[in-house]
Order: structure tokens, then sequence, then C-alpha cells
């Protein structure tokens, strides 16, 4: 086994994509009625799989298809039936996965207001069929995590730790209740009120707490992981992370005291988890603020990468890298080392639109050329 | 095009029922015209008598048809517990364990200021009457592990800690997030046999 310590694009070893054991792949991918896919049913390589074709000819939606399996959902919209083609009912998608010598097939079918769960025929419950496989996804329109409000930030951190987590899942959904009761409260100037803010303290200290332990961690991973030579990344939360869940109670305490009467004026609460700061650093300054282009695109993959380091580590599985559209303003020795960084660690699919570059990926993985809805091996 | 006026009429009286929607409205509404009259009739007899004679429990607010419901009339329970639920059908889950043979107390509802619901739109002052009286030792707080029903106990602990009576809380055996009612027996008994002090 590799050791996760050491991870990092810049050591691994040239040409070294093949993959360790007791990773978890897809082997087969099956698509019916996925935007403009009729059908496909795509053999897969084990590392790195290189989809290439013009835009708009569905390379995407390959894509998306894996993190249909992984997560019932898009990865692209938050309306999934806007998925489903045109004039079709449902869309069906279809992965082989597991690790070698233990595949099952795992499959989701989208209708409007409807979703349902598959393994190997046989319908489950979305709880039971959750956390089968795992995706990351890096694209283009996910940099606002980088330079988009800090409403975005939190989001990445909350939603990558609660896929890890389900108990971190239940603490943010909790929090954000607790947040709408307790603003409610504020705006009526309820009697109950001291009842919400006690919860409100509860449940807001706990989530600061387990976030700023998972930006850490990130962090942690970040500094050692993939870096373009010079820049160095990380993740800080605010206010600093303390040591007990005791400690945030009575920090965030003294927050909402200080602001009490700004609080009931407003009917709203004005400290929390929900107005922390989340900031990812590019050697020591905001990169919200300070990166280039090339530079917010190889912090923002520098994180999903983390991202699936940090789920390794905890769980021992790999979570499959979809990384789309990766090629657009990053040199061609950045990307490099980033496939290389992800394929030797897990399955990764890409997708590009320049096919030289995609050439020159050929010999790590498998090509794909995709025109039209329909896929062929190059 | 619009539904005809009796079936537009069915269909937005069965939307106001919890759990159903437009689609179910719908989908219930054809299955009645499809169905006998004799069907229908059976039916709407039985919601047109619902409310006949039923009340809630003047001690308890249980759900009954007698002045006091029949646990609260019932010798054999003990009245040194209460076990303190949000709705009548929560009442029904910790009945179904089996276990409990103290008594209760329906709050119908939990707090939540979204809704409107504050302390005074439950059954709190009853509550604090029974207690205040004496016979009472123990209050076991059955609220759902919402973040309402969490709520709940936690203002309902502050106001009966000074009347001197010991106050519990289930365990979170039941799942997280999920109401009492969906909770299965075992999961039910274990839940009560785990309380914690509150
Ligand atoms: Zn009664």
């Amino acid at each position: 086994m590799l050791n996760s310590l050491q991870y990092a694009g810049r050591d691994a070893a040239p040409g070294a994509v093949s993959q360790g054991p007791g990773l978890v792949w897809v082997r087969h991918l099956g698509i019916k009625d996925l935007r403009n896919i009729n059908e496909a049913s795509v053999e897969l390589h084990p590392g790195l799989n290189i989809f290439c074709g013009h835009n708009a000819q569905g390379k995407t939606s390959l894509l998306e298809a894996v993190g249909f399996v992984a997560r019932g959902r898009s990865f692209r919209t938050e309306n999934s039936r806007s998925a489903i083609r045109r004039g079709a009912p449902m869309l069906h998608a279809r992965a082989e996965a597991g690790k070698e010598g233990h595949f099952s097939a795992l499959e989701v079918r989208v209708q409007p207001g409807r979703r349902e769960f598959r393994v190997d025929g046989q319908q489950v419950s979305p709880r039971e069929y959750q956390g089968r496989l795992e995706a990351v996804v890096y694209s283009t329109d996910r940099l606002r995590v980088i330079r988009g409000p800090m409403r975005e930030r939190r989001q990445f951190l909350d939603r990558s730790a609660g896929a890890l987590w389900p108990a971190y899942r239940t603490d943010v959904r909790a929090f954000e209740r607790v947040l709408s009761q307790r603003n409610a409260a504020l705006q009526e100037g309820a009697r109950d009120l001291p009842v919400w803010t006690e919860r409100f303290l509860e449940l807001g200290a706990r989530l600061r707490l387990r976030r700023a332990e998972y930006a850490a961690r990130l962090s942690a991973m970040l500094q050692r992981g993939f870096a373009p030579a010079g820049e160095e990344y990380e993740v800080l939360t605010r206010p600093a992370r303390v040591a007990a869940e005791a400690d945030a109670r009575s920090q965030l305490a003294g927050e909402i005291q200080s602001l009490q009467r700004r609080e009931r004026a407003v009917g709203r609460s004005l400290a929390g988890p929900h107005r922390d700061a989340v900031e990812l650093l590019l050697n020591g300054r905001d990169a919200a603020l300070e990166a280039s282009s090339g530079q917010a695109r190889s912090l923002l993959l520098a994180l999903v990468l983390a991202n699936l380091e940090v789920y390794r580590e905890e769980t021992g599985r790999n979570a499959i890298a979809l990384l789309d559209d990766l090629d657009s303003e990053l040199d061609q020795d950045r990307t490099h080392a980033l496939c290389q960084a992800a394929a030797g660690r897990t399955q990764a699919l890409v997708t590009s639109a320049h096919p030289v570059w995609a050439e020159s990926l050929r010999s790590r993985g498998q090509l794909f050329h995709v025109s039209d809805g329909k896929v062929q091996r190059a | 095009m619009d539904y005809p006026a009796p079936v537009a009429r069915l269909i937005d009286e069965l939307r106001k029922l919890p759990g159903i929607g437009p689609k179910s409205a719908q989908r219930i509404a054809f299955h009645l015209m499809r169905g006998s009259r004799d069907d229908a009739t059976r039916l709407s007899e039985a919601v047109g008598t619902l409310l006949d004679g039923i009340r809630t429990c003047a001690q308890c607010h249980a759900v009954t048809d007698r002045e006091l419901c029949a646990i609260c009339s019932d010798p054999a329970r003990s009245a040194k517990v209460l076990c303190v639920v949000e709705e009548p059908h929560d009442l029904i889950a910790v009945e179904k364990t089996r276990d409990f043979r103290g008594r209760y107390h329906v709050l119908h509802g939990a707090l939540s200021p979204l809704q409107g619901i504050g302390p005074d739109e439950l059954k709190i002052q009853g509550l604090l009457e029974r207690v205040r009286e004496g016979e009472t030792q123990e209050i076991i707080l059955a609220t759902s592990p919402t973040v309402e029903g969490e709520a709940t106990a936690v203002y309902l602990a502050r106001l009966l800690k000074p009347l001197e009576v010991r106050v519990t809380r289930i365990a979170m055996g039941v799942p997280v997030g999920s109401d009492l009612e969906w909770a299965d027996e075992v999961t039910m008994a274990k839940a009560l046999e785990g309380r914690r002090e509150y």
C-alpha cells in the first residue's frame, strides 16, 4: 500500500498508473436517457479515463452519470430532473463498481419527483444504498468555491465532511433547523427564545468544532499534497479552532451575548457557523482575492484531491475522481502532474476538448472520443 | 382543464391532510371515484362520526371518548411516573412496548417559532398542575428527537426541575432526526430503558 502521508503529485513516479490492491473502481458504466445521451455502454480503465470531444457532445454527462450512481443526484444542477433526456420519462445510470473480485451493479433511476436505487437488480432504500460508491468532483463552475462568496467555502467544507461522516451531515441539518427556529423566535420576541439560544449554542459549537477539525485535516493534506512549484495552500477557519466543545460553546455564547441587542433588533442570529469565515490561503494570502485564474484552478484541484485523500485515510476506501474540463487554462505540466497524482491513487474520469492534450495522456490509461452523445474507444 | 367542482373540492380537502401532496390527493380522489358507492359511504360515515363523542382526556389530553381516558382511569397504572409525548400517536408508540406502566401527558405539539407554536399553544400548564399535586415522582420526557422535540424537552426540564421531581429524557436509540412515531417497538423499549437524568 502506498502511504498516504507521502501522497504528493510532485513525488509521483512518472508512468505509474497501475492501481494498488483493494481500490474501488467502476468497471462498466451504462447510461440511458441522460441529457443528449440516448444510450451508452462504456468499459472503463481502472486508472485514467480521458473523454475527448467538442463542447456539448456529452463528455460531462458521462461524469455526471457516475455522480448519479454515487450520490443519486447531479453535480451539475440542483434540479436532477433537468438531466433527463428531453422526451424521455426517466434517466438510468448504472455502474458495475467495487473492488477486484467483488463487483456489484449499482443503479439509479431518476424520474420527475422520484428516485429509485438498485443494487444487483434489487431495489433498496436510499439509506441502504448510500456509501457504496463515492466520487469527488472538479469542474470549472466549482471555482466559486475559491473565488465566490464565503458561503461557498462553508458549503464546500460542510458537504465534503458530510459525505464522509453521516453524523456531520446530521449536525449541519440540525443546526440549520435550529438557526431558522431561533431567528423566528428573535423576530417574534418569543418567550421560549432562551431554549432556542441554548440549542443554538449547543449545535452551533459542535458544528464549529467539527468544521474546524475537518479544515485542519484538509489543510494538513494540502500541505503535503499536490501543488505547483512555489505554491503553498492552506485552509483556515475563523474564529480559530478551540480544543473542546465546552470551550467552543462558551466562545459562541460570548459572541451571542455581545450581540444580544442587535440580534433582537434585526431578528436574526448574527454569529455562529452560518457566518464564520472559511479562508483558502495561497502562499499565506486570501485566494478569493489574490488567485489568478490558473492558480484558482490548481487550488481547486488540490482541494479535490486532498478531499479524496482524507476520505481514503478515514474509510480505507478511495473515491472516484471526476475531473471535468481539466485542461482549460492549466498548462500541460500542471495537468500531467495532477492526472498522475489522481490516477496513481484512484480511478479518474477526465474530460477535455483538446485532442492534442488528450492524446498526450493516452499511454496512461484509456482514451475515448465523445461525439453527439456517443462514446467510442480511441 | 380544471376538474369538475366535486372532484376539485375533494382534492382540496385531501390536500389539507398531513403527508398528502397534490399528486396523492388526486390519486386518492380518482381511486374513490372508481370504487363502489358502499365504500365511499362507509368512509364518509367514518369521517363524519369521528369527532362525535371524541374528546381529549381531561387529565392527560390523550384522545378518548370519555372524560378520563382508559389509562388515567386504570388504577393499575402508576401515577408516580408520567411520560410526556408530543402527539396522541406517540402515546400509542410507547404503549406498544407494553413496558411502561405509568401514565402520560400529551402536549399536542412541540415548540416551533417558525409555525408560531410557543409554550402557550402546548398543554404545559396542565402538566405543571399535575406535578404540583405531588403524586408524581418522575417525568420522562419522550418528545421526538427532532430539533423541536429536543428544545421542548429542554424547556420543560427547566420548568420541572424546581418542582423537585426527577426528570429524565429517553435515550436516543430512536433514529436521530426522525419522529417518535416511526420508532419500532424494540427501539422504543430500549429508548425508555436507557433514559438519562435531565
Ligand atoms: Zn388520560
